[in-house]
C-alpha cells in the first residue's frame, strides 16, 4: 500500500469506527453490531454446552452401575430432561446462530446484518430465556417431563407445579431469539450482498443458512402454537390434550414433532455449510458439484418436514399413512449422501492440507455416517418397533447430532478463530483434544447400540443386575468421562489460542471466501468499503481485494452525516438498487427483552393479571425503537462511489423492512395453519366427539366483525391512494379495528367458561382469540402510522410504513375470516361426523 | 415460475409439500368417514381418490418442471431449479403407498 493510500485508510477507518463501534464499559449493553452480538452468541451457547455436558455425566455416572443411589428418580428425570433442552435449545441453535451472524455479512460483502437492533434483542431474549432455565434447575424446579414434553405427563393433573410450565415459557422465549434470527438472516442474504453478487455467486454457506432460515420459519411456530395451547391447558384448562373432554395428547406429538424434526436437520445444514466452506479451502480445490449440492439442500429443507411422524410409529397410524413417512424418512439420505459425496469428490481431487480442522472433518464422517445409517434403519417401521424408546434411538440421535454439529463446528471453530482473535492454534493440545472426544464418543455411543437392542429403555434411572446391561453401560459412562476431558482441553486449547497465538498478517488458510479480505480481528465495520462482485464468492483473492477495500476503493467508501450504511440489492441478480441506513446502537433492544422477560416471568407466578401490562410496555419499548429511524423529508439519491447513485431504503420500494414483515407473517401464518390443522385434527382423531354442549356460533359477532376488518383494510389499502385522506382513513381503520376488538372479546368472555369444557369450544376460541390478538395490532400500526404522519415521516415518496400497515391489514383481513368462519365449519362437520 | 426465478428453485418442492399434506388429510378424513367399505368395483373409494389425487400431484410437479425448462434460460439459477425439480418429482415415490398398503389399519 501506497503513504497515501495507506493514509487514506487510517482515516476512514477512524471515522467507520467513531460510527459502527461498541464503546466500552456500561456502552457494551448498547452494542448491535453483528460482530460482537455474533461473539456473544456463540460464547453464551458454548456456556450452555458446559452445563449440558455436566448433566450428561450426571446421568452417565448413574447409570455406570445398576441399581445406583447417585441421583433418585426426581432428580434424574429433571437432568435428563435439562441435559436435551441445553443442549437441543440453548447450545446447538443459539451457536450457529451466532455463527451466523458473525459470519454471513463477512461474507457476503455487506458491513452488518439488516436488523443490528434484532439481533441484538435476540440475543437478550436467548440469555434470559436460557436464565430461566439453568435457574430453574438450580431451584429445583426444572422441567422433568422429557426434552419433547409429552403431554398427558406434562399436563396439570401429573405434572402439578411449575416445572412444565418453565419449559413451555422459557422455551418459547428462546424461539423469539430463533423467530427474529430467522427473518434477519433470510432478509441479510437476500438483500445486503455485495454488489454483483448474484445469488449463484453467493458463497455456498450463504445458501446453507439462507435455506435454514427458511426452515426456521416454518419449524418453529407449530411448536411456539403446542407451547402456548399446553400452557393455556395447564393454566385455563383449556383441554386440548385431555381426552376426556375431546382433546387428544397426540396433538401435541403432531405439534412437538413438526418442529421437532425439522430442528435436526436446522442444526445439521448450518454445520454441512460450515464444511462446504471449510473442505474446498483445505482440499484447495472449488467444491465439487456446487449446483448439485445447492439443489441436495433444498431438497434436504423440505424432505425433512415429510418426517414428522416417524417419531410416533407406535402410536396406531394406519399403513399407508406410515408408509409416506418412511419413505420420505429413507429418501432424506439421498441428498445427505450427495453432499457428502460432493465432499469427498472435493478431497480426492484435491491437495488436502491435514491441519486441525480436517482432523474434525475426517471425525464428522466417520461418526455422521454411522448415525445417517442407524438413521435409515429406524426409518424402516419393522425395525422401529422393535427400537422405538430404547437406548439404541439415544446412540443414534448422538451420532447424528455430534457428529453433524459437535464435530464441523469445531473444525469450524478451528477454521475461524484465528479470524476471531487474530491470532493461530499453538496446537500444542488440539490433537490430543481431538482423539480424546473421537474415541470417547464412540465408546459411549457406540456401546449404547447395543443396550438399546438388548432393550435397555429411554429414560430409566435405575436398572436390575439380572438385565445385564451394566458392562455395556460401565463402558459408556468411561467413554463419556473421556470425552469430556477432551473438550476441557479444547476449551483450553482455544484459550491458549486467545491468549498466546500466533498472530499472522492476513488469511492464514489461502481462502477464496470475503472475510478474509478484512483486518483480523475484524473491525466494526467490518469493510471500510464494499467490494464489487464478479465471480462466485468462494473463488476471490481476499490479500488483493482487502488492501483496496480498506483504502476506500470501493462502494461507499467515504461516511456522510453518521450515518450507518450498506447496500441493498436485488435478490437474484445482485444489482445494488438502494443504500440501507442501519439504526445505531442503543440500550432498547436490552430494555425490550427485560420487559419481554417480565411477562413470561408473570405467567410463571401466574400473575395473569399483571402480565398484559407488561406486554403493553413491551409494545411501547417497541415502538420508542421507531424514533431515530426514517426520514422527515425527501432526499436525492444518493452517490455510493461507483456507477449511478441509489435511492436511500425509505424510497425504496421494497426495503428489508418490507421482506421483513412479508417473512413475518409467513411464519404468522404458519402458526395459523398448525392452529387450524389442529382443531381438525382433534375433530378427526380425538375421542369424546361430537361434544356434548352446544358449539357457540354467533352470527351477529361474525358479521360484525367481518364488516369491521372490510372497512379497516379498505381504508388501510386507501390510505395509499392520496397523501391528503391518509390520516382521515387511518383514523376510519383504527375506529373500524377498536369496534371489532370490543364484540370480539366480549364473545370470547362470554364463551370462556364452556371453552374450559371440550375441546371444540376451547378451538373457536383459540382461533377467535388469535384473530383478536391480530385485530389489536392492527389498531395499534394504524394508529402509529397516524403518529408518523403527524411526526413527518411520511409522504407520497415515503409511505414505508403504510405499505408495512397495509401487509398487516390485509393479512388480518383474510385470517379474520377464516376465524369467523372457523364455528361455522366445525358446526358442519361436528354435525355430520356424528355416532 | 416465469415470476421471480427465486419462488421457481422452490416452486416443484412446494407442490410436493402441498401434496403430501393434501393425501395425507385426505386418508385421515377418508377413514373418518367410512370411504374406505365403500367399493367401486374391487377398489375402495378412499384408495381411488388417493391413487387419483397422487398422480394428479405428479402431472403438477411435471407440468412444473416442464414450465421452468421452457422459460427459463440455461442460467446457474435455472439449472439448480432443474435439479431441485427434478428430485421433488422423484420423491413423489413417497405416496407409492397408496396402490396397496392398508388404509385404516
Amino acid at each position: 500500500m501506497t503513504p497515501s493510500r495507506h493514509k487514506t485508510a487510517l482515516r476512514l477507518h477512524r471515522e467507520l469506527t467513531d460510527i459502527w463501534a461498541t464503546p466500552p464499559g456500561w456502552g457494551r449493553l448498547q452494542a448491535v453490531n453483528h460482530t460482537v452480538i455474533g461473539k456473544r452468541f456463540m460464547l453464551t451457547a458454548l456456556v450452555f454446552f458446559a452445563i449440558g455436558g455436566v448433566l450428561a455425566m450426571l446421568i452417565r455416572t448413574q447409570l455406570a452401575t445398576t441399581q445406583s443411589a447417585f441421583l433418585d428418580a426426581a432428580a434424574y428425570a429433571q437432568v435428563f430432561t435439562m441435559h436435551g433442552v441445553v443442549m437441543m435449545f440453548l447450545f446447538a441453535i443459539p451457536f450457529f446462530e451466532g455463527l451466523a451472524m458473525y459470519l454471513l455479512p463477512k461474507m457476503l460483502g455487506s458491513r452488518d446484518l439488516a436488523f443490528p437492533r434484532m439481533s441484538a434483542y435476540g440475543y437478550w431474549c436467548y440469555l434470559f430465556g436460557g436464565m430461566f432455565l439453568v435457574g430453574a434447575l438450580v431451584a429445583g424446579v426444572a422441567p422433568d417431563g422429557g426434552w419433547f414434553m409429552y403431554t398427558p405427563l406434562s399436563s396439570a393433573t401429573y405434572t402439578p407445579g411449575v416445572n412444565a410450565d418453565v419449559w413451555l415459557l422459557g422455551i418459547t422465549f428462546v424461539e423469539i431469539s430463533a423467530l427474529s434470527a430467522a427473518i434477519e438472516i433470510l432478509v441479510s442474504v437476500l438483500k445486503l450482498r455485495a454488489p454483483g453478487m448474484s445469488l449463484t455467486r453467493m458463497p455456498i454457506f450463504a445458501w446453507y443458512m439462507l435455506v435454514v432460515a427458511g426452515m426456521m420459519l416454518i419449524g418453529f411456530p407449530p411448536l411456539i402454537l403446542g407451547s402456548i395451547l399446553l400452557e393455556a391447558e395447564r393454566a385455563f384448562s383449556l383441554p386440548f390434550f385431555d381426552p376426556a373432554r375431546g382433546g387428544d395428547p397426540l396433538l401435541w406429538q403432531h405439534l412437538f414433532w413438526l418442529f421437532g424434526h425439522p430442528e435436526v436437520y436446522i442444526i445439521f445444514l448450518p454445520a454441512a455449510g460450515a464444511l462446504s466452506t471449510i473442505i474446498p479451502t483445505l482440499a484447495r480445490r472449488p467444491l465439487e458439484g456446487y449446483e448439485i449440492a445447492v439443489a441436495a439442500v433444498i431438497a434436504i429443507a423440505f424432505l425433512s418436514f415429510g418426517l414428522w411422524v416417524h417419531h410416533m410409529y407406535t402410536v396406531g397410524i394406519p399403513h399407508v399413512a406410515l408408509s409416506f413417512f418412511s419413505a420420505a424418512s429413507g429418501l432424506v439420505a439421498v441428498p445427505t449422501g450427495v453432499q457428502i459425496f460432493a465432499w469427498l469428490a472435493t478431497l480426492a481431487h484435491g491437495k488436502p492440507r491435514m491441519s486441525v480442522p480436517m482432523l474434525h472433518v475426517f471425525g464428522f464422517l466417520f461418526v455422521f455416517v454411522l448415525g445417517g445409517l442407524t438413521g435409515v434403519m429406524l426409518a424402516m417401521v419393522p425395525f422401529d418397533w422393535q427400537a422405538h424408546d430404547t437406548h439404541f434411538v439415544v446412540a443414534h440421535l448422538h451420532y447424528v447430532l455430534v457428529g453433524g454439529f459437535v464435530f464441523p463446528m469445531m473444525a469450524a471453530a478451528y477454521y475461524w478463530l484465528p479470524h476471531i482473535f487474530g491470532r493461530q492454534s499453538v496446537q500444542h493440545l488440539s490433537h490430543a483434544a481431538f482423539w480424546m472426544i473421537f474415541v470417547g464418543f464412540n465408546l459411549t455411543f457406540f456401546a449404547m447400540h447395543l443396550t438399546g437392542l438388548r432393550g435397555m429403555p429411554r429414560r430409566i434411572s435405575t436398572y436390575p443386575p439380572e438385565a445385564g446391561w451394566e458392562t455395556l453401560n460401565f463402558v459408556s459412562s468411561m467413554g463419556g468421562f473421556i470425552m469430556t476431558t477432551g473438550f476441557a482441553l479444547v476449551a483450553l486449547d482455544f484459550l491458549l489460542l486467545a491468549v498466546f497465538g500466533k498472530p499472522f498478517r492476513r488469511n492464514p488458510w489461502r481462502a477464496g471466501t470475503l472475510e478474509w479480505a478484512m483486518p483480523t480481528p475484524p473491525p466494526a465495520y467490518a469493510f471500510a468499503s464494499l467490494p464489487e462482485i464478479s465471480a462466485r464468492a468462494d473463488r476471490l483473492d481476499p490479500d488483493r481485494l482487502g488492501p483496496a477495500l480498506a483504502a476506500g476503493k470501493g462502494y461507499l467508501g467515504s461516511t456522510r452525516h453518521g450515518w450507518m450504511e450498506v447496500l441493498g440489492v436485488d435478490m437474484v441478480t445482485g444489482r445494488a438498487e438502494q443504500v440501507v441506513v442501519l439504526p445505531n446502537r442503543t440500550c432498547l433492544p436490552l430494555l425490550t427483552a427485560l420487559a419481554s422477560g417480565s411477562v413470561f416471568a408473570l405467567l410463571l407466578l401466574k400473575l395473569y393479571w399483571l402480565a398484559p401490562l407488561a406486554l403493553l410496555v413491551v409494545v411501547a419499548l417497541f415502538l420508542l425503537w421507531t424514533r431515530d429511524c426514517g426520514l422527515t423529508s425527501d432526499l436525492a439519491d444518493l452517490p455510493v462511489g461507483h456507477g449511478p447513485n441509489l435511492p436511500h431504503h425509505y424510497h425504496a420500494e421494497r426495503p428489508p423492512s418490507y421482506w421483513a414483515m412479508v417473512f413475518t407473517l409467513a411464519a404468522d401464518a404458519t402458526l395459523y395453519a398448525s392452529l387450524l390443522f389442529g382443531a381438525l385434527f382433534l375433530w378427526l382423531s380425538a375421542p369424546n366427539w361430537p361434544p356434548g354442549l352446544d358449539i357457540p356460533v354467533d352470527a351477529f359477532t361474525c358479521v360484525a366483525v367481518v364488516a369491521a376488518l372490510v372497512i379497516a383494510a379498505a381504508f388501510g389499502r386507501q390510505s395509499l391512494s392520496g397523501n391528503d385522506r391518509v390520516a382521515r382513513s387511518l383514523c376510519f381503520a383504527a375506529l373500524a379495528y377498536g369496534a371489532a376488538l370490543i364484540v370480539l372479546v366480549a364473545f370470547l368472555v362470554g364463551i370462556h367458561g364452556a371453552a374450559t369444557r371440550h375441546a371444540a369450544v376451547a378451538s373457536i376460541f383459540a382461533v377467535k382469540s388469535y384473530a383478536a390478538l391480530h385485530i389489536a395490532v392492527g389498531l395499534v400500526l394504524s394508529l402509529f402510522c397516524l403518529w408518523r404522519i403527524g411526526s413527518g415521516h411520511v409522504s407520497a415518496r415515503r409511505d414505508l410504513d403504510l405499505r408495512l400497515g397495509r401487509l398487516w391489514h390485509m393479512f388480518t383481513l383474510i385470517t379474520g375470516l377464516a376465524a369467523m368462519a372457523f364455528p361455522f365449519i366445525l358446526t358442519l362437520l361436528a354435525g355430520g361426523a356424528g355416532p | 415460475m416465469s415470476g421471480n426465478p427465486l419462488f421457481g428453485l422452490f416452486a416443484a418442492w412446494i407442490g410436493w409439500a402441498g401434496g403430501f399434506l393434501i393425501l395425507y388429510a385426505l386418508q385421515a378424513t377418508g377413514c373418518r368417514a367410512g370411504w374406505d367399505s365403500h367399493m367401486i368395483g374391487a377398489v375402495s373409494t378412499l384408495r381411488l381418490l388417493l391413487v387419483a389425487t397422487a398422480l394428479t400431484i405428479v402431472f403438477v410437479l411435471l407440468g412444473l418442471s416442464w414450465k421452468a425448462r421452457r422459460n427459463g434460460p440455461a442460467s446457474p439459477l435455472a439449472r439448480i431449479g432443474a435439479l431441485a425439480n427434478g428430485a421433488a418429482i422423484l420423491a413423489t415415490l413417497c405416496f407409492a403407498g397408496v396402490l396397496w398398503l392398508g388404509m385404516c389399519a
